[in-house]
């Protein structure tokens, strides 16, 4: 099984990870401050870092510009600081994810598995033929399929035309009469409800936490995208 | 009452009320013109001395026929002298229409000459002359005046005695009408005075066409138009024959009621004029000396204005003096000399001053880090652009101040979310772990439940406070961009469709034809849609039904969102959009109470309105954003 570290100040929080990821089957690594932690970086074969910004000695963004310069392991930033700004210099500096305190510890589960899982798969994987991506999400064109990680989704068949058209364009904004153009045909004319309700539909299927999507977003009063790489969910 | 209300209840008045006010002032100013007249008559002709109007009339239409044949005999004598007899046939009342005719006869009644021409009259005098006949010797001749049959009006005697008649009826009355006619001329004139300019009710005197006129033109041309008109009618008595005697009458009143309109309107435009205080703005000698010289002197930069002017002084001077100087021969030089010095030192001193007025520009217009470099300055000016940049220094450093105290402020406030937010993770977690144990004990699965729920809102309340403190502080960014309505409303609606499922609400949403466009931030308006929407799905009676009613109103687009609320609402619309204020009926959910007021301060950070109505058991919030009116699709 994966191997994971976790950094963070709090004991408690520490412990209550350690109780959930336990559980999942992975080994756990703790270290409490930055310092520790790139030190068991660079003795262990870690897959995945859990790591919180406000610890004392170093700090999580420090660590992880060190860290970066020496390896690309998954790193989760889980933290309290939840601004805008927080989360695009984390991100920036080169976190993977980032989750903001308090958590839903299903969904942390969720996305830690699903960082591994595209992390082990980096040597069998890659860009191929028809086959249009987002993070974990695949859609192949050939054969109509569209999976999450492994696991195949059904989707209607305007669910797969709307993904589709979305993951043809990423970081494209369409608006839903364009949408309705396009996947119907036809006029819109008031086609803007049924869209908006396809593409919740949509999301629930394809996103961990549909009320916070990280890859079909929506741009308020324009329209959908879909991100080229999954993103903080907003 | 105050002068706003006294200004509201000032009274209109229409065109045709001033110019009947117009026409009797006229009319009264007549009236007044022709008693004090006929008063200087009555003295004149000392109508008092006489018993009656009879004889009032008979001695002066006797009086009158008198000087007429007098006349009369002079004109014949003179044609007489001067050629001829046949001469002498000349008409010597040449007035034409006139019912007067003159004959000259002998002694015995012969008619010799005159302008009877056969016309039939009564004869109304005669007087008895001599001529000089051309060998010397005197005859005696009678000058005959007659009054030829016809219409009274061509007959100035009728007339005359039309005049005198009613002169003496009125030779008291004279008086009284006199003052009466004069009080209500006056009056009159009183009142176009105050109504000049008002058209309209409650308004300031407004000016038109003719107020456009400079003043001292307009009075110019009146008192040309009157010495014009005085210098004609002085003109006339030289042809005063030849005009008919109906309109020799009329002349002399139509020139009285030609001064007196013009006085009139003369006395009205200056009474407007000075109501609206424009009366120095608008004369050619303010705008030749004051906009055109002045102003123009003051279009020219300072330091070339000052160089300008000092030397048109100088050369003023040297022009003056010119003479003086060929006498001493050092005068000249001296004069140059000294001004040299006074030019230099004024050119010093408006340089400087230019500096400093550069200075206060740049201080107004918020520019607060301009120093004046006052070292090559005289020493007054210096020390005052001294004191310029002491303010700018000390604004500056208050402007700071104030931006370092605000950031710290929601730093503060983020700073203890994130405090807060680190026990809460724990609570979140340890109450799941519970939940999860396997346990047969139900009580233990019900209390973790509680824990579960009561973080949640413990989270929505740290976020819903950060929020609201930068919402309300302005510090939370907010880029606005034309937003589709329609788009945004569907996915608001989208959102919140399963929520309103569960409660058996509908949704009716109704918009106009036109898809309108706001000037908004997408996420934050969503933010406020949200907070409605949730409200309404908490709080909505079950199984009803929420209107959402968009409408454009001038420049914006007001979105009316209703509900039927399940719990009585005993809170006054106001207190509702204060922070944490919340129904009683929402405060066993969940929810801050902020929810309201952050929608008031996202809609207001986006130049809109937002205000909530309560109608009994009717919840209003009425949402109105600006209109992205200058771009096109």
């Amino acid at each position: 099984m994966a191997n994971i570290l976790i950094c963070d100040d709090e004991p408690s929080i520490v412990k209550a990870l350690r109780i959930y990821l336990s559980s999942e089957g992975y080994r756990l690594f703790e270290a409490p401050d930055g310092k520790k932690a790139l030190e068991i970086l660079r003795r262990e074969e870690i897959h995945l870092v859990l790591l919180d910004i406000m610890m004392p000695e170093m700090d999580g963004i420090s660590a992880l510009a060190a860290l970066r310069e020496e390896s690309n392991v998954p790193v989760i930033l889980l933290t309290a600081k939840s601004e805008d700004a927080d989360v695009i210099l984390g991100l920036t500096v080169g976190a993977d994810d980032y989750v903001t305190k308090p958590f839903n510890p299903a969904e942390l589960i969720a996305r830690v598995r699903s960082c591994l899982r595209r992390y082990l798969q980096l040597g069998g994987g890659g860009e191929r033929e028809g086959v249009l991506s987002c993070g974990g999400l695949e859609l192949d064109d050939r054969s109509k399929r569209v999976t999450l990680d492994g696991t195949q989704l059904s989707l209607t068949p305007t669910e797969y035309g709307i993904l589709k058209l979305l993951l043809e364009h990423p970081g494209r904004v369409f608006s839903p009469e364009e949408i309705y153009r396009r996947v119907w045909g036809g006029d819109p004319l008031g086609g803007e409800k049924t869209v908006a309700v396809h593409i919740r539909n949509l999301r629930t299927k394809i996103e961990i936490d549909p009320s916070r999507p990280r890859m079909l977003k929506v741009v308020w009063g324009q329209g959908y995208k879909m991100e080229k790489e999954p993103t903080h969910g907003s | 009452m105050d002068r706003d209300q006294a200004k509201k209840e000032r009274k209109g008045y229409p065109f045709f009320l001033k110019a009947a006010a117009f026409f009797f002032a006229l009319l009264f100013l007549f009236t007044a013109a022709l008693s004090a007249l006929a008063a200087a008559f009555c003295f004149a002709a000392d109508l008092y001395g006489e018993p009656s109007a009879d004889a009032a009339e008979e001695k002066l239409l006797a009086e009158l026929g008198e000087r007429d044949l007098n006349r009369a005999i002079e004109n014949y004598l003179a044609a007489y002298g001067a050629s001829s007899v046949m001469a002498a046939d000349a008409r010597i009342n040449p007035r034409p229409g006139s019912r007067l005719a003159y004959a000259v006869t002998d002694v015995h009644g012969g008619v010799l000459s005159g302008d009877l021409e056969g016309r039939e009259g009564t004869e109304l005098a005669r007087r008895s002359f001599y001529v000089t006949l051309p060998r010397g010797a005197m005859q005696t001749r009678w000058m005959v005046l007659f009054l030829l049959d016809g219409p009274a009006m061509l007959d100035p005697y009728a007339v005359f005695g039309f005049g005198v008649r009613a002169a003496y009826t009125l030779r008291y009355a004279v008086y009284a009408i006199f003052l009466l006619s004069l009080l209500f001329a006056v009056l009159l004139h009183l009142f176009l005075l105050r109504a000049a300019g008002r058209r309209r009710a409650g308004g300031e005197p407004q000016t038109g066409f003719w107020q456009r006129i400079p003043f001292d033109l307009l009075t110019a041309v009146a008192v040309l138009a009157v010495l014009f008109v005085l210098y004609g009618a002085s003109r006339l008595p030289r042809n005063a024959e030849a005009i008919p005697f109906p309109l020799l009458l009329a002349l002399p009143a139509v020139l009285f009621l030609f001064f007196a309109a013009l006085w009139l309107l003369w006395t009205v435009d200056l009474a407007l004029r000075i109501k609206t205080h424009t009366l120095l703005a608008r004369t050619l000698l303010y705008l030749i000396f004051v906009r055109g010289i002045w102003g123009g002197l003051h279009a020219i930069a300072l330091v070339p204005r000052t160089v300008l002017l000092f030397l048109l002084f100088s050369a003023a001077e040297l022009v003056l003096v010119w003479k003086e100087f060929s006498y001493r021969s050092y005068v000249l030089p001296a004069w140059f000399f000294l001004h040299l010095i006074a030019f230099l030192y004024i050119l010093w001193w408006a340089v400087s001053m230019k500096k400093l007025k550069q200075s206060g520009e740049a201080l107004a217009s918020g520019d607060l880090s301009y120093r004046t470099a006052v070292s090559r300055m005289p020493r007054d000016l210096a020390r005052h652009g001294e004191k310029l940049n002491s303010i700018s220094a000390g604004v500056a450093d208050a402007v700071e101040r104030q931006l370092k105290s605000e950031r710290m402020k929601t730093e503060l406030i983020t700073n203890v979310s994130h405090d807060l937010k680190t026990p809460l993770t724990s609570l979140v977690s340890y109450a799941d772990l519970i939940a999860a144990e396997p346990t047969e004990n139900p009580k233990i699965t019900e209390y973790a439940g509680e824990l579960t729920r009561q973080s949640a809102r413990m989270k929505k309340l740290i976020e819903d406070l950060v929020e609201a403190s930068k919402a309300s502080s302005g510090n939370l960014e907010v880029v606005l961009a034309p937003t589709d309505l329609s788009v945004l409303i569907a996915q608001s609606a989208a959102e919140y469709e399963e929520r309103f499922a569960a409660r058996g609400l509908s949704l009716l949403v109704r918009e106009p034809e036109e898809p309108l466009s706001v000037l908004a931030d997408g996420r934050r308006l969503w933010r406020v849609f949200d907070n409605l929407l949730g409200n309404a799905a908490k709080h909505a009676a079950p199984d009803s039904r929420v209107y959402l009613d968009v409408k454009r109103e001038e420049n914006y687009a007001v979105l009316t969102f209703k509900n039927v609320s399940e719990a009585p609402l005993n809170i006054p619309a106001e207190e509702l959009t204060e922070r944490f204020v919340r129904g009683d009926s929402a405060r066993s959910g969940e929810g801050s109470g902020l929810g309201l007021a952050i929608a008031k301060s996202l809609t207001e950070l986006q130049n809109g309105f937002f205000r909530v109505e309560i109608d009994g058991d009717l919840f209003k919030a009425v949402v109105s954003l600006p209109l992205a009116l200058y771009f096109s699709e």
